[in-house]
């Protein structure tokens, strides 16, 4: 944010780099958990790729397993409830599901970090800031007591926090929220990480204050040439930051594509309908908003067809007894997971079938309008 | 901003239903220091209006709506109900009086008693207050507000809390609110809690209950777009201040205060062309609203701010037709910047 500090006196903005690959390559990858109620698919069949210095935004509702996906890259999850059901995390080629934990604690803050949703837990309460910071860079780069200290400061004044050398002394509950995710921002940045990922970072703040931490993480993310993982509920916010975008929900990827194509021309009614139930601010007041009706599966009990059916406007017969696999786009790198695409054809056919009728495949009754008539009535 | 003064008042209307003037609510901060939360906030709600109220956290909207409430008592200022003055009732009338004002919280899942079914949640007023006030048979019309909430009684009493997803919990707070036939709502933040798919349903709800019931609305959130949706008129708190008032429309087209014009910059705009780091940021943080700024309380941040704004508090006072500004330099008239007056959205796009 303060543009007298340069970024590349930072450490680690310059580690050399060997590998040339795709930083990231998240292929069919499978979480489960076993619980009393059954097996929850959290991430079931997730594939994506993260490129060096390049955003990729992961939107998603709560429960679509946005953040298991997130954590089993970090490899975060407890190893007792968490079933690593299949697939590849390969980081700069290295496949994270085969590492121990003794071998993260390398590639941890190093090689991949991660700012978390809250920052008022996110932080050790009873550690003072300067430590929380220094704690890492003493053990990744091997730097002094005083050396590690200056990092920090140096760190703090690049992330925007004002009085940064009176800061290190200071405890998390002297800081507001917006401070706070300043301070985990800079713990995540200080060694340098090739990977940042961003799970919700801005949720727990106010609109101006989500504004000034997403433009750091931005500006450090162009500056510092990372890969990020940009993960949120809000398709504002990846709108005009992220390059990829993946749409997930109930624990699969139902539409990916660069961030211009998916608005552009996206495919999947889901996407459609989550960018149409955002209220927004040139409609004029009392627009009536266009509500998704009923609410997300439940991930230990997954419908056998579309997951999205229940609650989709085109949902047809096959829909019901089939789950689409992705299909692929004109545009390159666009896939989407729906036998009767947005935009299509095969896709208005079904919504005028489905207005001619009056009501879905599924039931659901078809209207714009999430009506409290058709909100879902409780079985 | 940061201002006072009471001409955005519409004391002429006889359809006002709730009106505040003067509220101050303070509280004790230890060491003989306090704590200004509201100070000096005045409005009215005329009947059927749907009031927004928007600012960030900290800005003393949500103790705003409390103390609407009596909850607790405002240190100063009065609060009137149809022709009762709030802060002077006691004991019984007072609660007698809370009946017609009802309010839904944030979260829904922890503002519902865990151990209670759902009919006794929502037909608890009633049956404090069914024979005194005659609302007939209490169980048909708790059935009737949950089927107007859209929730199937026969299935829905019986449960508890845990049994319902956030969205359900958020119907049944609104079925609580609607059972004693309120004059008026005080939504604090009611869908803040929720995601966008379900946030749309519980808007709709909202809108859907305010015709059926004839319902008088003071919506708090710190969403602008979520308020623009909801409201007629929306007013602007900064720390413990009104910022500005006006109708829903001319505010967010023409934004009169600096802070609200960086409020609506700040604003994620799901449309890919826009260049995120282009738009404008607020810098800095909400001061500390024990030592709150002089004069004007938003000075401290405003890229327009000058000396007369640390020593001379402004008032409130008309911009356009029913739109109030408290600020010295307004985004609008003789003191408007050369592009000021253009709407934030069309600016970025342009």
């Amino acid at each position: 944010m303060s543009p007298a500090v340069q970024t590349k006196d930072l450490p680690g903005f310059d580690a050399p780099t060997t590998w040339s690959g795709p930083l990231l390559e998240v292929i069919d990858l499978k979480t489960y958990f076993d619980t009393p109620r059954g097996i929850v698919k959290a991430v079931d069949g997730v594939s994506f790729t993260v490129e060096q210095g390049k955003t990729i935004g992961i939107v998603g509702e709560s429960g679509s397993g946005k953040t298991v996906l997130s954590r089993s890259v970090m490899n975060l999850l407890p190893k007792r409830a968490a079933i690593p059901a299949g697939g590849q995390i390969l980081f700069q080629g290295k496949d994270l599901r085969k590492v121990s934990n003794k071998e993260m604690r390398e590639i941890w803050g190093k090689e991949i970090a991660m700012v978390f949703q809250d920052p008022m837990t996110s932080l050790n309460p009873v550690v003072k800031i300067g430590r929380q910071i220094t704690e890492s860079l003493r053990h990744h780069l091997d730097l002094n007591k005083r050396e590690a200290n200056e990092t920090a400061v140096s760190l703090l004044r690049s992330v925007g926090l004002p009085a940064p050398e009176r800061r290190l002394n200071e405890y998390p509950h002297q800081l507001s929220g917006g401070m706070r995710q300043r301070v985990t921002t800079a713990i995540a940045l200080a060694c340098g990480p090739r990977l940042l990922i961003a799970d919700e970072p801005t949720t727990a703040l106010d609109v101006t204050v989500q504004k000034q931490i997403l433009d750091l993480l931005q500006t450090q993310q162009r500056d510092r040439h990372m890969g990020m993982m940009l993960i949120t509920h809000d398709l504002g916010v990846v709108a005009n930051r992220a390059d990829d975008i993946v749409v997930m929900y109930a624990g699969q990827v139902v539409e990916r594509a660069a961030t211009k194509t998916l608005f552009k021309s996206m495919r999947h009614p889901y996407t459609e309908a989550l960018l149409r139930s955002i209220p927004r601010i040139e409609n004029r007041s009392h627009t009536l908003l266009e509500a998704i009706p009923g609410r997300p599966p439940d991930l230990a009990n997954l419908p056998q067809g579309c997951r999205f059916a229940p609650r989709c406007r085109y949902a047809q017969d096959r829909c019901v007894t089939e789950n689409p696999d992705l299909f692929l786009a004109e545009q390159p790198g666009h896939e989407y997971r729906c036998f009767f695409p947005v935009g299509t054809d095969a896709g208005k056919d079904a919504l005028a079938h489905n207005s001619a009728v009056g009501h879905t495949a599924t039931g659901t009754p078809v209207s714009i309008h999430g009506s409290a008539a058709e909100a879902e009535l409780v079985v | 901003m940061a201002g006072s003064g009471k001409a955005h008042l519409r004391p002429g209307r006889d359809d006002v239903v709730l009106s505040v003037e003067d509220l101050v609510v303070e509280f004790p901060a230890g060491g003989g220091k306090k704590v200004h939360a509201v100070s000096n906030i005045s409005f009215d709600v005329a009947k059927g209006e749907t009031l927004g109220l928007v600012g960030e956290s900290g800005c003393g909207k949500s103790t705003t709506g409390r103390a609407i409430m009596q909850l607790p008592r405002p240190t100063g200022g009065s609060v009137r109900l149809g022709d009762r003055e709030l802060t002077k009732l006691k004991g019984e009338e007072l609660r007698r009086t809370r009946t017609q004002l009802q309010m839904i919280f944030q979260d829904p899942i922890s503002s519902l008693n865990p151990r209670r079914k759902i009919k006794d949640i929502v037909g608890e007023g009633i049956s404090i207050w069914g024979k005194k006030t005659g609302n007939g048979d209490a169980r048909s019309r708790v059935d009737q507000v949950l089927i107007d909430v859209g929730l199937d009684p026969d299935t829905v009493g019986d449960r508890r809390a845990h049994q319902f997803s956030g969205g359900q919990c958020q119907r049944i707070c609104v079925a609580r609110s609607l059972v004693l036939d309120p004059e008026v709502i005080i939504c604090d933040e009611p869908v803040s809690a929720l995601d966008v798919s379900v946030q749309a349903q519980i808007l709709n709800l909202l809108e859907q209950m305010k015709d059926r019931y004839q319902l008088t609305l003071i919506f708090i959130a710190h969403d602008l777009a979520v308020v623009k949706n909801i409201s007629d008129r929306v007013a602007v708190m900064y720390l413990g201040k009104m910022c500005e008032i006006g109708p829903a429309e001319g505010l967010y087209a023409d934004p009169a205060h600096p802070y609200t014009h960086a409020l609506l910059a700040s604003i994620p705009q799901p449309d890919p062309n826009i260049e995120a780091l282009e738009l404008e940021t607020l810098e800095g943080e909400l001061p500390s609203p024990i030592d709150p700024p002089s004069g004007c309380r938003f000075r401290t941040r405003c890229p327009r701010a000058e000396e007369r704004c640390a020593e001379e508090e402004p008032l409130m006072r008309e911009v356009a037709e029913r739109h109030f500004v408290a600020c010295h330099f307004p985004l609008v008239g003789d003191t408007a910047p050369p592009d000021a007056g253009i709407p934030v959205k069309v600016r970025a796009t342009a």
